[in-house]
């Protein structure tokens, strides 16, 4: 099961990725005045009609041919309804599809946020053929993450994909948002101190 | 590393690296990750492949793709040799990664243990 947040974001986009999209923005937020945390995903992808977009919360719907369910939309709905937390999803195709989760940052079954610069290591590895945009706002500390900056910084768009080098971009993202999420997590413990 | 200027000064030792392996036969590695994958363990096993290939500078290439379709097998990792042959590894984790790395990649020797036909699962 998706025991992260990260486990939950990575899912989404790959969705993303399959609808064919070339621009993938995911907002990583959480505001702690409102007690809110979660994510949105936005793609420019082939997108689904409202038919289809009716069914895709019924996890024995999927439009792929592979198997015959998908589980990943109605988990990340669930995992919201549970922490208190909202869920949307809307599209128009090849314009803008996009999944809101929300949850309550307060709430106890609220999943962790997770290695979320591994999450962004894999989603601009699987994606090498559009623009990745991920936007982490975490209150007051916000960080861009622009796959296109990345690639002019390095030069060469093959060799972002080389092994070496996507450790050293991981690491590169990790030390842009580590010191919010070393925080968040000493917070995390205190709340679970505080229940037990 | 602190800021995108530090990501110039890899760049030439990156470009290095790749030129060395230039001539080797390259093997491509797929690893399924959907959310059947994602949920059986398939981050670790990518991670686990990406930095071993990084630390060994194995000829190998790292791509990922959705549901292979069998979901109780995940996760899988499908090996692409350079004449384009496939092998495909089931139920893999970090350890089996770094073997399957190691014999397949390293040695040319398909780690036979690790594969679909041999998980006794009726395709």
């Amino acid at each position: 099961m998706m025991q992260e947040l990260a486990m939950h974001i990575l899912d989404i986009v790959h969705n993303s990725i399959r609808a064919e999209a070339n621009l993938i923005t995911v907002n990583v937020f959480c505001k702690k005045s409102e007690d809110i945390c979660g994510f949105s995903v936005i793609d420019n992808g082939i997108g689904m009609r409202a038919d289809v977009l009716d069914k895709v919360l019924d996890p024995f719907f999927t439009t792929r041919t592979t198997r015959k369910f998908g589980l990943g939309l109605p988990l990340l709905k669930m995992t919201c309804t549970m922490c208190d937390g909202e869920f949307s999803i809307t599209s128009s195709p090849w314009q803008k599809t996009e999944v809101i989760a929300k949850m309550k940052r307060s709430h106890l079954d609220t999943p962790p946020w997770g290695d979320l610069a591994q999450t962004w290591m894999e989603c601009f590895h699987g994606f090498p053929a559009g623009r990745l945009i991920f936007n982490f706002d975490f209150d007051d500390h916000k960080v861009v993450v622009d796959s296109d900056e990345i690639i002019n910084t390095i030069g060469d768009r093959e060799l972002c994909y080389d092994s070496a080098v996507l450790i050293q971009l991981r690491d590169y993202v990790a030390d842009q948002i580590t010191p919010y999420l070393r925080e968040e997590s000493y917070e995390i413990i205190e709340r679970f101190t505080a229940h037990s | 590393m602190k800021s995108l200027s530090d990501l110039q000064r890899i760049r030439d030792e990156a470009k290095k690296r790749v030129s060395m392996r230039e001539g080797n036969q390259e093997y491509r590695i797929v690893v399924g990750m959907a959310t059947c994958g994602i949920a059986a363990g398939a981050r670790p096993v990518l991670t686990t492949l990406v930095e071993e290939a990084a630390k060994n500078n194995y000829p190998v290439t790292v791509t990922q793709t959705g549901c292979i379709g069998m979901c109780t097998l995940e996760p899988i990792v499908e090996v692409f040799g350079p004449q384009g042959d496939k092998t495909t590894y089931v139920l893999v984790d970090s350890k089996k990664a770094v073997e399957i790395l190691e014999e397949h990649i390293g040695k040319g020797k398909v780690k036979s243990e690790y594969t679909v036909g041999a998980s006794g699962v009726a395709l």
